[in-house]
């Protein structure tokens, strides 16, 4: 007897059993396939967020801008699939295949697939949330002009640490002052908000190269300084600040610096 | 001693204020426990995609005053903050030549090889203007001028120079995510390689491509 009339046979003794397989997993294809292909139908991709139109409408640009042409609406308790996002615009599709473009401001009115309200208000200054900052200043130290960048980063509403990079060009010379600071905010949750900085760090003194070449300087310097910052939006703070550096020299005396700069800095 | 004080004084009054700050924050615990049981759901933005950070690169010619015009090579780093806003970073280098000085006299070379080596780096803020579609047969192309100004740094002859800038270019958006930018920028700074101080205008034209992300 060879294999394949075994299995003729075997498949003989349970063909019923088999029938009823088939037929079972048959009618569970009739039952999920349809649910799936609704499923798929709607959208082009499944990324990400599905939500549902409260107000009586949203209008889709058809770019990233307030003065774009609007060319389509979305209705009332129509989806929407919420896939990527330029500065304060979003980019939706619609379950009929239109895609465009929608200002955070229109979106203030949004329920979720289960129709729970959403919460998509444009925050305000005081929902400043994101711990990164990044910044520029430009100033005076001692009749120099400084320009600044720093970056930094808040552990609670009240406490921040900064890495600042600064240098000034006078006429005669460069400095260079690379600080790590420690930064209090007293009132975090006043819009015009004063801060208090700790720090330390090494500043360097390069003379100008044509001129006779004096030994290059470098020194510690301790730094305590103060400012306000004002929060434009919840993401772009204006800031005014001021330092005074203590040169810890090898001479006699440490030299005292001050410094007033001004400037901005973004959230993120 | 005075800075001592000061310094003690400013001690207490962070111990003081980071104080006041707990009491604060015991009080909105408080209020969270007793908010309006209204649900709202927040929505998972990390799940969109993001595309306010602009990386690309660029190539140009850049005319040192003085020392002629040098192609320059060089990297970009933008964020997008509005729909009318942008900060830049940029990173470029440039071989600068020789001046009609040293074509004229034979021999004489005011600068090394190393010290005609320039690069500049710079932090700018750049406004969007006229935002606009623009068509190429049946595709429309957003794209938008701008203007933009920043401060930095320039080193060559062995020196580093405040050099502030200011330009205008135009940001054309192949797709989403990718645009073709040009700009032109002039650098002012001020050097005293020839005696005298000198302020110099050097005007920079480049093209490149970016991609957001």
């Amino acid at each position: 007897m060879n294999s394949s009339s075994i299995l003729f046979q075997h498949l003989r003794r349970h063909s019923r059993t088999l029938r009823q397989l088939i037929a079972a997993v048959l009618l569970l294809a009739a039952w999920i396939i349809p649910v799936q292909a609704q499923d798929i139908s709607g959208w082009q991709d499944d990324e990400g967020v599905v939500v549902v139109v409260g107000s009586p409408f949203i209008e889709l640009y058809v770019q990233p801008g307030r003065g774009y042409a609007r060319f389509h609406a979305a209705e009332k308790n129509e989806r929407l699939r919420l896939f990527k996002t330029r500065t304060d615009w979003y980019k939706v599709e619609t379950q009929d295949g239109k895609i465009g473009w929608v200002p955070r401001r229109a979106l203030t009115d949004l329920y979720d697939t289960e129709g729970y309200p959403l919460d998509f208000r444009t925050p305000s200054w005081s929902e400043a949330k994101h711990p990164w900052q990044m910044g520029l200043m430009a100033g005076e130290m001692d009749g120099a002009i400084t320009y600044t960048v720093y970056g930094g980063y808040r552990f609670t509403p009240n406490i921040s640490a900064e890495i600042k990079y600064t240098q000034a060009f006078s006429d005669t010379n460069n400095t260079k002052l690379g600080s790590a600071m420690l930064l209090h905010q007293p009132f975090p949750q006043w819009r015009a908000s004063p801060f208090f900085t700790l720090g330390a760090g090494t500043m360097k003194f390069f003379s100008d190269g044509v001129q006779v070449k004096t030994a290059d300087d470098k020194d510690n310097a301790v730094t305590v300084g103060g400012g306000l910052m004002f929060y434009i939006t919840h993401k772009v703070i204006a800031r005014l600040e001021y330092n005074q550096h203590t040169l810890l020299t090898t001479r006699d005396n440490n030299q005292e610096v001050e410094e007033w700069k001004a400037g901005f800095s973004v959230l993120f | 001693m005075e800075s001592w004080i000061q310094r003690a004084f400013l001690i207490l009054s962070l111990a003081l204020c980071s104080a006041a700050s707990l009491a604060q924050q015991d009080r909105t615990v408080l209020d969270d426990v007793i908010s309006p049981d209204l649900e709202r759901r927040q929505i998972d933005e990390d799940k969109l995609d993001s595309e306010n950070i602009e990386v690309g690169f660029y190539a140009g010619v850049i005319s040192v005053e003085d020392f002629g015009s040098n192609d320059l090579y060089g990297a970009r780093l933008g964020l997008a903050i509005t729909e009318d806003f942008f900060i830049e970073a940029n990173l470029a280098t440039a071989t600068l030549g020789t001046t009609s000085f040293e074509d004229l006299s034979g021999g004489v070379r005011l600068l090394n090889d190393d010290e005609r080596e320039m690069i500049y780096y710079n932090l700018g803020l750049g406004i969007n203007l006229f935002p606009g579609e623009i068509y190429l047969g049946r595709w429309a192309f957003n794209n938008n001028l701008y203007v933009i100004g920043g401060a930095g740094n320039t080193e060559f002859a062995d020196t580093e120079y405040f050099t502030y800038y200011f330009g205008a270019g135009w940001r054309l958006f192949l797709t989403d995510w990718l645009t073709l930018r040009t700009d032109f920028r002039n650098h002012v700074m001020e050097h005293e390689l020839f005696g005298e101080p000198k302020k110099i205008q050097n005007i920079e034209g480049h093209m490149g491509l970016t991609l957001f992300f």
